[in-house]
């Protein structure tokens, strides 16, 4: 009989599913890893803390493309900048666009708005009025629904210095609004501390919030958006006059509690001026970037990682020369983000583009911003929700 | 589970399926053999959905009884099921549009989700009311180790669409439950150590004190 058996092949794979299975019935590995690209953006977060096994393969490289697609999410980056005193606001993605209309910011009542926050859940973006001539307003938006709503203004007339938002992973059982919060620091007259006010979706009101007494000088205006990393929010402070140290400001939005984390040693003692520093999340830890000159026409970039989140520790996880990306995409390419363990996220003159530091370049897109000054990494699903409704 | 009423119409489809092919022999169902070795009886014309069933025949060894390891009676029957309706509106390109290859070379139409807000006016999604007799199916299936099974053997038989329903319907019961509803309803070891968990609980931590 020239039938053989259908799974001769599936043979030893039997055998392995036994391991693969994590001891107890249930789904072989490749099984697991399509039906987490089925399940909903927001559900998400939920999955990576079933196991370890879970969280590893929704970090995986091929998972991220496919993910959207079936999920029906939309991945990538804000980028912002201004020209001629205006602000622009594009969405990029590595993976192709789902909806037929680019996301965008034109939905909004104002045509000149700025970007301030965006939240790592739900897809919300906080933004305000940038027109000098109206008075300032701040809106929460969900561009990939483009559906947005008008928030009561804080106490304006104080400089804003930084913003972060926060939402809810998932929708709660009680109502299906999606509920956040966006923290606002600014400076006061005296600028010897920073005013905080915290807005509180369920309330719908701004509220008063401790005062932090730090210089406000060092966080004014910061060049990167706040982090979310350990689920709090982190800034890199700009360096101090005197001794040229920098530290990383963290904000518990929860407890409404903030430390200041300093950097490595290592980095700390780096005797070079010129050194640039970024944070980024990656896989939900906090990363620390520096950029420094090895060499002439040689730049190597190094990937610090939060050991230990409770002690401040910091570990060293990679060292990348980055002569071979100068060298095919030229000089003048900066580095915005780091995307995930591998990959950046770089922009230069009119483009983006995600390079795998291993690998080569992963995809670019062409972009109308001559140069972009800020990033926010932006994810969401496309369904409409309901922002923040007012409980009475 | 093939009705032997279909045998008349499946003798002429593959009739000239085996025109194409390599005048094989004619054949009547394709037989597989379960682990406890009861047959299930597949028409060809079903068994295309199967992209190892349809490269034996093309290959001519799909003759006499094919075993599946692994595979008990129930779910055979149930994957028999699930070919034999669908396999009239098969479309293998658009099939594979839709599950394997996230970059297309054509334009696919992006619908959202089931659970989306639909517009008021819309053509008929479901023309062959499939979508609803997929949905009857799987809301049968007694209970999850049922479902499991049904992944595995369609898995293993190569039937994209059927996995690509499994797994959705998985994902559906996963919607919206805690971690530990999802480790005790699929059956998954926890193996994060303590301190593991409660940094991964504070990255999901809502801001609110609930």
């Amino acid at each position: 009989m020239a039938s053989s058996p259908l799974s001769a092949p599936e043979e030893e794979r039997s055998h392995s599913d036994a391991d693969e299975n994590g001891g107890g019935g249930g789904l072989p590995e490749d099984q697991v890893f399509e039906l987490l690209t089925r399940v909903p953006l927001d559900d998400l977060p939920a999955c990576r803390m079933v196991s370890t096994r879970w969280r590893r393969l929704t970090y995986e490289p091929a998972f991220a493309s496919l993910h959207c697609r079936r999920a029906a999410a939309v991945s990538g980056y804000l980028v912002q900048s201004m020209t001629h005193n205006l602000y622009h606001a594009d969405f990029v993605s590595m993976h192709g666009s789902p909806t037929p209309k680019a996301i965008s910011l034109d939905f909004l009542p104002s045509a000149h708005v700025r970007v301030e926050a965006v939240s790592a859940h739900r897809g919300l973006a906080c933004c305000v009025e940038a027109d000098t001539a109206r008075p300032p307003c701040y809106y929460v938006c969900k561009p990939a629904t483009r559906q947005w709503r008008a928030l009561p203004s804080p106490r304006v007339r104080f400089r804003t210095a930084a913003v972060a938002m926060v939402a809810r992973p998932s929708p709660s059982a009680s109502s299906t609004a999606a509920e956040f919060k966006v923290v606002r620091f600014s400076v006061p007259a005296l600028r010897d501390r920073l005013r905080c006010e915290v807005f509180d979706s369920r309330r719908f009101a701004w509220r008063r919030a401790p005062d932090v007494p730090l210089c406000p000088d060092s966080l004014f205006r910061p060049a990167a958006p706040a982090v979310r990393a350990h689920g709090a929010m982190h800034w890199l402070r700009w360096p101090d006059r005197l001794t040229g140290a920098q530290d990383v400001f963290e904000f518990d939005v929860r407890a409404e509690a903030w430390r200041l984390i300093p950097l490595p040693r290592e980095v700390d003692e780096m005797d070079d001026p010129w050194a640039r520093k970024r944070i980024a999340a990656v896989e939900g830890r906090l990363c620390l970037l520096v950029l420094t000159d090895a060499a002439v026409d040689e730049e190597v970039l190094e990937v610090w990682e939060m050991a230990n989140y409770g002690e401040g520790r910091w570990r060293k996880k990679m060292t990348v020369s980055l002569k071979n990306l100068h060298a095919k995409e030229g000089p003048a390419v900066i580095l915005g983000d780091l995307h995930s363990s591998d990959v950046a996220f770089l922009h230069s003159f009119c483009r983006v583009m995600w390079y795998d530091l291993r690998k080569g370049k992963m995809a670019e897109v062409q972009v109308k911003h001559v140069c972009i000054q800020e990033i926010f990494k932006y994810e969401s699903d496309l369904i409409p929700c309901d922002i923040g409704r007012a409980c009475r | 589970m093939a009705p032997p009423a279909t045998d008349a119409a499946t003798t002429k489809q593959e009739q000239q399926h085996a025109a194409g092919g390599e005048g094989v022999e004619v054949g009547g169902d394709l037989r597989l053999v379960a682990e406890c070795g009861t047959v299930v009886r597949l028409s060809r014309s079903a068994a295309r959905m199967s992209t190892t069933l349809f490269d034996m025949i093309e290959a001519g060894c799909a003759e006499g009884g094919i075993p599946i390891k692994g595979a008990d009676v129930g779910t055979l029957r149930l994957v028999a099921a699930y070919c034999e309706k669908h396999a009239p509106h098969y479309d293998p390109v658009a099939s594979a549009a839709r599950l394997r290859d996230p970059f297309p070379p054509f334009p696919i139409e992006f619908t959202p989700a089931s659970y989306a807000v639909k517009p008021v006016t819309q053509l008929d999604p479901d023309p062959h009311g499939l979508e609803a007799w997929d949905r009857k199916f799987i809301s049968d299936l007694p209970d999850n180790s049922a479902l499991f099974n049904l992944i595995i053997v369609a898995n293993l038989m190569a039937i994209e669409d059927l996995v690509d329903l499994g797994c959705t319907a998985v994902a559906d019961k996963m919607r919206g439950k805690t971690p530990d509803e999802i480790r005790v309803a699929l059956d998954i070891e926890n193996d994060y150590t303590p301190e593991q968990e409660a940094e991964v609980r504070r990255e999901n931590a809502w801001a609110f004190e609930d």
